[in-house]
């Protein structure tokens, strides 16, 4: 289950301000249906690019739920970088963006008839020695996953401790 | 083995199967396991046996 986070407090908040400042009238709901269609038409045409991650991720971002993971592995960045390509495509994400010179990796979860899928962001660093590998997963346009976000890191990593067995 | 063979990552990693990521991993040590289909067709494509590329390290 995932928890209450201050996401959700400023989403219900604003939802709530809303309400109270329109007073219930018709206008508000087109108001609130057209801020919708444009966020969501927004969010879809600017989901593939690396440079739009701090928006994807902000915590001042209310209708984009997020998850986020940070592990490590014991092997070079470059390799690990090599690696998660890898597994990206054997998890059934698709690749929209990787920079090798930044170490940034981004993907897609699989699109339905009842989801657009999430984005995908790996990170990698190596520090004192150690490689790390951050996975954020959020979602384009809500504010709550049904776990969705926690699954995909699930698959990712199974499909990641897998591959270390050649 | 590879340096006596004259042979490349990427020549291996074609000729085996094995992707070259999975193959310069198995170079560093950091697998958790080798299948014995790999360790076949490695031992294989070098002609050599397991153990001329396998160490243990104490």
């Amino acid at each position: 289950m995932q928890k209450r986070t201050f996401k959700h407090f400023i989403a219900i908040l604003f939802i709530a301000a809303f309400v109270i400042l329109t007073s219930g009238k018709m206008l508000a709901l087109y108001i609130l249906a057209g801020f919708n269609v444009a966020l969501l038409t927004f969010n879809l045409l600017v989901r593939k690019s690396l440079a739009f991650k701090p928006w994807f991720l902000s915590k001042f971002n209310i209708f984009s739920a997020n998850f986020s993971r940070e592990f490590e592995v014991e092997i070079p960045a470059d390799l690990a970088f090599d690696k998660i390509l890898e597994v990206v495509a054997e998890s059934g994400f698709k690749l929209a963006r990787a920079d090798k010179d930044k170490l940034e990796i981004l993907a897609i979860s699989t699109t339905s008839w009842k989801s657009w899928g999430e984005n995908i962001y790996f990170k990698i660093e190596e520090n004192a020695g150690q490689t790390l590998v951050r996975f954020d997963s959020a979602a384009i346009f809500g504010m709550y996953t049904w776990g969705k976000n926690e699954d995909n890191y699930s698959v990712f990593f199974e499909k990641l401790e897998d591959s270390f067995t050649i | 083995m590879l340096a006596k063979r004259k042979m490349q990552l990427k020549e291996l990693a074609e000729r085996t199967g094995v992707s070259v990521v999975n193959l310069s991993i198995l170079k560093t040590g950091k697998v958790r396991a080798v299948r014995f289909s790999t360790l076949e067709s490695i031992c294989q494509v070098l002609q050599c046996q397991p153990g001329d590329i396998l160490e243990y390290k104490d």
